[in-house]
């Protein structure tokens, strides 16, 4: 489990905390669904619980950061990633330019481990199958398009094999079928035990993968309740938050006069998104 | 609590490791594409070096047999002949007309012979072609990343590789967003009168904050690499480098030497 006690944190050479106070602690096979309007502190939030902030990008965090029982203070970069694996939001900027195929690329994070070469192969071989990546296992990461850059960059994630694993807006560049093959590999993730972190503004992603949802304002938590509870609460509307089609369908419904059956509308969206 | 990660995918075409390692090594178009990209780089600044350095009409003459050589087995005349010819062409007639029109520079006559002023100009011509021959051809048959990953191979420290990589990944990034840019301006109806130098001009004022937001790209790149462990000391596993033979091995050690006594030549001055 992941449990972060923050009382500030700031970014290099800035006084004023962009995070904090807050506390969070996300339970094994968990999924935590972060929103919040821009600038709120989404990214700082994701960097902070994986590490990263301050172990690569420095400034300094006031708090703690225990992961399965465990303190991060001081602990290297590349053990830390290990423990939770970090996907930023900027697909662009995640592919590394030193690999000449996908395969490589995948494969960088299990090389740079120093891993036995068969292990490399067959976590690769496991991390493009889950997200469906096998027929572009020898195209030039350069030549990738967003959404394929971002299915790369997760499966580069996946076959680092975290423990827990925070996504930053990891569907923001691709098409439904990638956001179903990312929420797929994700659910898989967490039924084996993984706490994740899914920071998103799109909340049909979240919606049934997420069953808390925290949101974020001004870097303090606002709301952190069922994802349901939270869809419906004022604050959500009044930050400018869009809730998930189910809900507004139900909300639109409801003012023209038509009630609608919550469980068969969710199945029929459910069946709806997968034709 | 490590998660269980030991339960293995169906996989929709099971993958034989062997064959994997085979698919993702580069296929050699030509034999010299199968020379080792090492080789390659030291073939190529051995030629620039007695190009350079020799002097009269023996080390360009030289350097062009090695450098057109290279490029005709590399099948690849047309994309280094061109940019070669560009560059020196223009100089070598600007050297022969200075020389004809100034006189030579050791205060002879006013105007030299035009034999000699061809002469002048042919060499010029010669040591630039060759020069931007052998920059070219390297440049353009030897992928970045595959020299990166031989020299990894022996030895040179990762933090050199990678961070050369990164930073001659800046300057193409830069001006691809500048394309972009000024290709959205035009879109929008932005007219730019004039040639391509007033686009050049007109491209300026973009470079400043391209290159902000690129290296903030480079920060989040490096942020990227930390997170996959390439911080990690130690050795990391290669799944496959160039190969190297042992006749490279040895050209590359004798076009070592024949650099380095050329320039102790040229230096104490035994060369003329
Ligand atoms: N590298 C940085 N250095 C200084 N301040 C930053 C940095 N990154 C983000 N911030 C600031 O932190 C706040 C939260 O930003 P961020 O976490 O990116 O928000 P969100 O992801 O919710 O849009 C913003 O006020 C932003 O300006
Ligand atoms: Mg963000």
């Amino acid at each position: 489990m992941i449990r972060l006690l923050c009382r500030g944190y700031a970014y290099p050479v800035m006084t004023a905390p962009a995070l904090g106070p807050l506390e969070l602690a996300v339970d094994h096979g968990e999924v935590v669904g972060v929103m919040g309007p821009n600038e709120a502190g989404k990214t700082t939030l994701g960097l902070v619980l994986s590490g990263m902030a301050p172990a690569v990008v420095g400034g300094t965090l006031d708090g703690s950061l225990e992961i399965d029982g465990v303190g991060t203070r001081g602990q290297p970069a590349h053990e830390l990633a290990q423990r939770v694996g970090y996907v930023a939001q900027n697909p662009a900027t995640q592919l590394s330019h030193l690999s000449r195929t996908v395969y490589e690329e995948v494969a960088l994070g299990p090389m740079n481990l120093g891993l036995p070469r068969e292990e490399i192969l067959e976590r690769v071989d496991d991390a493009l199958a889950r997200l469906g990546l096998e027929d572009l296992a020898l195209r030039d990461p350069r030549r990738l398009s967003g959404g394929e850059a971002q299915l790369v960059a997760i499966a580069a994630l996946l076959a680092m094999r975290p423990s827990h694993l925070v996504l930053d807006e990891p569907t923001s560049q691709l098409d439904p079928a990638g956001t179903r093959l990312v929420r797929h590999a994700l659910a898989e993730l967490v039924g084996q035990g993984a706490a994740l972190v899914l920071i998103e503004h799109k909340a049909d992603l979240m919606d049934g993968l997420c069953r808390r949802i925290i949101v974020l304002d001004h870097g303090r938590i606002v709301l952190d309740d069922a994802a349901d509870a939270v869809f419906e609460h004022p604050d959500f509307l009044r930050l400018g938050l869009v809730p998930p089609a189910r809900v507004r369908l139900r909300r639109l419904a409801a003012s023209a006069g038509v009630s609608l059956d919550p469980l068969r509308l969710a199945t029929a969206l459910a069946d709806g998104a997968q034709s | 609590m490590q998660v269980g990660w030991t339960f293995v995918t169906a996989l929709r075409h099971p993958p034989d490791p062997g064959s994997r390692l085979e698919q993702i090594r580069p296929v050699p178009a030509t034999p010299y594409h199968a020379l080792n990209p090492t080789t390659r780089l030291v073939l190529g600044l051995a030629t620039a070096m007695v190009d350079l350095v020799v002097p009269g009409l023996a080390g360009p003459v030289v350097a062009l047999v090695v450098a057109g050589t290279s490029t005709l087995v590399a099948r690849n005349l047309a994309r280094v002949a061109r940019p070669a010819l560009v560059l020196a062409v223009p100089l070598g007639l600007l050297a022969a007309a200075e020389r004809l029109l100034l006189g030579s520079r050791s205060g002879g006559p006013a105007a030299a012979s035009p034999s000699d002023a061809a002469l002048l100009g042919l060499e010029v011509l010669l040591r630039v072609g060759v020069l931007v021959a052998a920059v070219v051809l390297f440049a353009d048959t030897t992928d970045g990343r595959v020299l990166a990953l031989d020299l990894e191979h022996r030895g040179v420290s990762r933090r050199l590789t990678y961070g050369t990589l990164q930073v001659l990944g800046l300057g193409p990034a830069v001006w691809a967003r500048i394309a972009q840019i000024t290709a959205a301006q035009r879109a929008r109806g932005l007219r730019v009168g004039g040639g391509p130098f007033a686009a050049f001009r007109a491209s300026l004022p973009l470079v400043f904050p391209t290159l902000v937001s690129a290296l903030g790209d480079f920060a989040e790149g490096s942020l990227a690499l930390e997170s996959r462990a390439s911080g990690r000391p130690g050795a990391r596993t290669l799944l496959w480098w160039p190969p190297d033979r042992r006749a490279e091995r040895v050209l590359r050690w004798a076009l070592t030497a024949l650099v380095l006594a050329i320039v102790v030549l040229r230096v104490a001055g035994r060369l003329g």
